[in-house]
């Protein structure tokens, strides 16, 4: 039985094989669904448009942390 | 004939030993999922860096190939162990009002408005939805890597994700 799960692995494009097919069918004929998915896909791609690197400064601390336990 | 022994040796998860030099890789996908979990660009320098000590401190043995969602649950950890000794909750106006946005080199100053107001609404989310969105969409993990570093199911982890995002779009005021 399809639930909420597959609708978020549906928005994020990780839904595959029976359980999508079974949605996909089911989202052509429910409108109330497939406004659901859109506000889904719209939460997907404005989160992971995120774009923060982190701070040199902080890149650097790391690179010098991981390089000294290297070389232990 | 099968002793206990050559049972158990066939059945153990293999570890191996996690290599310091490959760590450096993954600090901006931490250093987002901090964002995301603390609302604060200088809270999450601070919490990925003693995230990176604290791993780095003695060697470790890991049972799968997933660095990326070992070093986020050591921050997690670190994460509530610092909240829960200063008694302080995340901080979302920050990144809306005060804190400057590290953005990558080249990025359009909508882009970086954009980051800042989504990172907003992802640090307002409650702690279980927050910490799912952190995981997944802003350290990329999967369901299952997440679901381990989070120390819960990967069914857990997607109805958190659902609330998650649908929050996020609430608070971004996007309308259908």
């Amino acid at each position: 039985m399809l639930d909420t799960s597959d609708l978020t692995a549906l928005a994020d494009g990780t839904l595959a094989g029976h359980r999508l097919q079974l949605l996909e069918e089911l989202l052509a004929h429910a409108p109330e669904l497939r406004r659901e998915l859109e506000r889904q896909r719209r939460g997907v791609a404005a989160i992971r448009s995120v774009d923060v690197a982190a701070p040199t400064s902080l890149r650097a601390r790391v690179e010098l942390l991981t390089r000294s336990s290297s070389a232990v | 004939m099968l002793t206990a022994m050559s049972v158990l040796a066939t059945t153990e998860t293999p570890t191996r030993e996690l290599d310091p030099a490959r760590l450096g890789d993954h600090v901006d996908r931490l250093y987002r999922a901090a964002v995301g979990l603390c609302g604060s660009h200088a809270d999450a320098e601070d919490l990925v860096q003693e995230t990176f000590v604290s791993v780095l401190r003695r060697p470790r043995m890991l049972r799968s190939d997933d660095d990326v969602g070992y070093l986020l649950r050591v921050l997690r950890n670190t994460f509530y162990s610092r909240y829960r000794a200063e008694s302080r909750r995340p901080r979302a106006a920050d990144l809306e009002n005060h804190e400057e946005l590290p953005e990558r080199a080249g990025s359009a100053p909508e882009a970086v408005l954009a980051s800042r107001e989504v990172l907003s609404a992802v640090a307002g989310l409650p702690e279980p939805y927050r910490e799912a969105v952190a995981a997944v969409d802003l350290a990329g993990l999967s369901y299952r890597e997440a679901a381990s570093a989070l120390d819960t199911r990967e069914g857990t982890i997607m109805s958190r994700l659902h609330r998650g995002r649908a929050q996020v779009v609430e608070a971004l005021g996007y309308t259908s």
